[in-house]
């Protein structure tokens, strides 16, 4: 069991109560002739009800396979070797077959993701709405570029074409993308 | 059933304008290149599409979706072949046999296994669509709403089941999690806002499109920006069309593969990359060749193929005759089925009969068009592959940004597809599969109004739900697939197969 899955079971179960606990909150229109069974809490209810209760079940799970795992390797060895059916060991052996090649040829970089994360965000969020959409995307097209690129700036000449490239890159997608969606598809931009 | 044929051939004659036909041909090739991009899934590329044919007349939209449907799910095999990164999580099996034989020389005749696989698996599916969705149409006519109830669970528990075949648990949380996600927004029996707070956007509900776009788009963007860029197999493409021999010599997991696929996407939020993987498991577990799976055997990567082409038109089976999505972009289809007016369900058969046959047709043009494409452009499509990620990334966020907008005209949504995208990238990082989230969030609605009314119905009495003959079915399928997925249970069964198969094995060496 992953490690993970304890941080994560804990957070479903008091999310599953968070949804229990709003869901006895609202009304039951008892007055216009409401039941329980119409009450708009119910089903929400029901679903935090399973959640909670799934987290709980996950976070026993993981507590269990951490006790067999300390107590016999061994033992937890032999119980993955022999799978289940057919089909869920061929998954898993195409997963592995497919994460090998994989593992040569990445190392995730957690730089990378936030880097992605905070110009999206910064641009969906912040700059369109405010600004003209065609400048907004040009903006940030022309910074994402950039940023990703820029290991591959080593001299004034390579700096100058990758600026270039991405400013050019930038100005078409500002220009196409409100082109194609307003005129030719009539579609409302930001 | 007669009627029918002639149905599917008026469509077509229908579709033989020069503008269908240029729509057929640019959407095919635009799906073909969203597959083929890792990033880029065919749950966004119909996303983004759903939003650009918004003006555009109904059946002409829903022909340019289902082209850019087919051509995705048929790309994804380029990339998985050429670069052993799948484009698509359908095209996940496809990487076992189809980069080992990329890498001895013969990508061309991967690629053109994997055209022919899945043309033909779109074809064997088109017909199980015209033969099954109109009984299915009928039996579900006799469907109230305890049924729907049930299907709705039912949809929930296997989804869960069969994307998360290690973790079912993760599976069915995930699924649960999206019916919470539905819970949000006006309640049809009383108008009450749930979970509103008092915010006009919240009233009004997360819309499936920016969750889509967010869990399917900004998601995979995420991911694939995490890893650095991958490299094209550098090889002399050799011809790319398949010898009718080759072809034909594997018939039986052909038919095998197509039938598997379509039912893999007949169940709900099941789809085609289930499609794939079951039809390499069973073409794997009856060939002769086994030993050549997974180092470059034709069988498995015509198999992987056919199957998951064949899930595009099951996956509509449920869309047009229950309004239950088979898979995440037939999700997508459904809710632009609403919007341009058409309403699928139980009705469709009495309402508008052709339609069902005109949707065939769409799949008959879609599949076509992608053999055609798939065979004569190989060298350009290459190019595709080339591209950097950092040029193309944050163009697939302005797609995304303005596909979240474009539905609803609200700043709102884009809200949405942010925080869904984070969210999305979480849950999959910690292991949970996001397609039975997205159909829990389609389902929730359908979950919700039938249970109450149903309870209305029946005065409070949970007895109908259970007695009824159709409802006594669903929830008997659904506690044995809960059963059967608990591992105690699962472990016990191995057990019992392999001393049979212990003693078989013994009796055969013997004979």
């Amino acid at each position: 069991m992953p490690r993970t899955d304890l941080p994560a079971s804990i957070g479903l179960i008091l999310f599953g109560a968070f949804v229990v606990y709003e869901s006895w909150r609202m009304p039951r229109f008892e007055r216009i002739g409401g039941t329980i069974y119409s009450a708009p809490g119910l089903v929400p209810g029901i679903l935090g009800a399973v959640v909670a209760l799934l987290g709980v079940v996950m976070l026993l799970r993981y507590l269990a396979a951490r006790g067999a795992a300390r107590s016999a390797a061994a033992f937890a060895h032999a119980e993955a070797g022999s799978g289940s059916t057919g089909l869920p060991l061929a998954a898993a052996e195409g997963a592995q077959a497919e994460e090998a090649p994989a593992e040569e040829q990445a190392r995730p970089s957690t730089a990378r993701l936030l880097w992605t994360l905070g110009l999206t965000v910064v641009y969906a969020a912040g700059l369109v709405g405010r600004l003209p959409f065609w400048l907004a995307t040009f903006l940030f097209v022309f910074t994402y570029i950039v940023v990703f690129e820029r290991s591959g700036y080593e001299d004034a000449a390579s700096t100058l074409r990758g600026l270039a490239f991405a400013a050019g890159i930038a100005a078409a997608t500002a220009f196409a993308v409100p082109f194609v969606f307003e005129r030719i598809f009539l579609v409302n931009l930001p | 059933m007669l009627e029918g044929v002639g149905y599917f051939f008026q469509a077509i004659a229908g579709f033989l304008t020069p503008g269908s036909l240029f729509n057929v041909l640019w959407a095919t090739l635009l799906g073909i290149v969203v597959g083929m991009l890792p990033g880029l899934t065919a749950t966004l590329g119909v996303a983004l599409l759903t939003t650009l044919t918004f003006s555009m007349p109904s059946e002409q939209a829903i022909l340019v979706l289902i082209c850019m449907y087919v051509g995705a799910i048929y790309g994804g095999s380029r990339s998985a072949i050429l670069l052993n990164i799948p484009g698509t999580p359908a095209s996940a099996a496809t990487v076992l046999d189809g980069h080992p034989l990329a890498r001895r020389g013969e990508a061309g005749r991967a690629m053109g296994i994997a055209t022919a696989g899945s043309f033909l698996g779109g074809f064997i599916g088109m017909v199980l669509l015209a033969t099954i969705a109109p009984f299915l149409a009928e039996a579900a006519l006799r469907f109230q709403s305890f049924e729907f109830f049930w299907l709705a669970v039912f949809g929930i528990i296997i989804a869960g089941r069969l994307t998360a075949l290690e973790d079912p648990l993760k599976g069915w949380i995930a699924g649960f999690l999206g019916l919470i996600v539905a819970m949000v927004g006006q309640e049809t029996i009383y108008s009450y806002q749930r979970f509103a707070y008092g915010n006009a956007d919240l009233a009004g509900g997360f819309g499936l499109l920016p969750v889509l776009v967010g869990m399917f788009g900004f998601t995979e963007v995420l991911f694939v920006m995490r890893q650095p860029a991958a490299q094209v197999i550098r090889s002399a493409v050799d011809s790319v069309v398949p010898r009718v021999r080759e072809v034909l010599r594997y018939w039986p997991t052909i038919i095998r593969s197509g039938v598997i696929g379509t039912l893999m996407g007949l169940i709900p939020g099941v789809g085609e990359d289930m499609g794939a993987w079951v039809s390499y498991a069973t073409a794997r577990g009856s060939s002769k060749e086994r030993d050549r799976f997974g180092k470059g055997s034709v069988e498995g990567l015509m198999a992987a193929e056919t199957g998951n082409n064949a899930a595009v038109p099951g996956a509509l089976i449920p869309v047009l005759t229950l309004a239950v999505p088979g898979s995440a972009p037939a999700a997508v289809l459904l809710a632009a089925l609403f919007i341009h007016g058409i309403r699928p369900g139980p009705l469709i058969m009495i309402e508008s009969p052709s339609f069902v046959y005109e949707v065939t047709a769409m799949v008959f043009m879609a599949t076509v068009a992608m053999l055609v494409l798939g065979l004569a452009l190989t060298k350009p499509l290459l190019t595709v592959l080339r591209v950097p990620y950092s040029r193309l990334m944050p163009i697939i966020m302005v797609l995304c940004t303005v596909g979240a907008f474009a539905i609803a005209s609200r700043v709102f949504d884009i809200w949405v597809m942010l925080a869904f995208g984070v969210i999305g990238y979480v849950l999959r990082v910690l292991g949970f599969p996001l397609a039975p989230l997205i159909l829990g969030v389609v389902l929730g609605p359908i979950l919700d109004a039938n249970l109450r009314r149903g309870l209305v119905l029946s005065g409070g009495s949970l007895a109908p739900f259970f007695t009824r003959p159709i409802s006594l079915v669903l929830w008997a399928t659904i506690v044995l697939t809960v059963v059967l997925g608990l591992p105690a249970v699962q472990r016990a069964l191995s057990r019992v197969f392999r001393r049979r198969r212990a003693v078989a094995g013994a009796g055969a060496d013997e004979a």
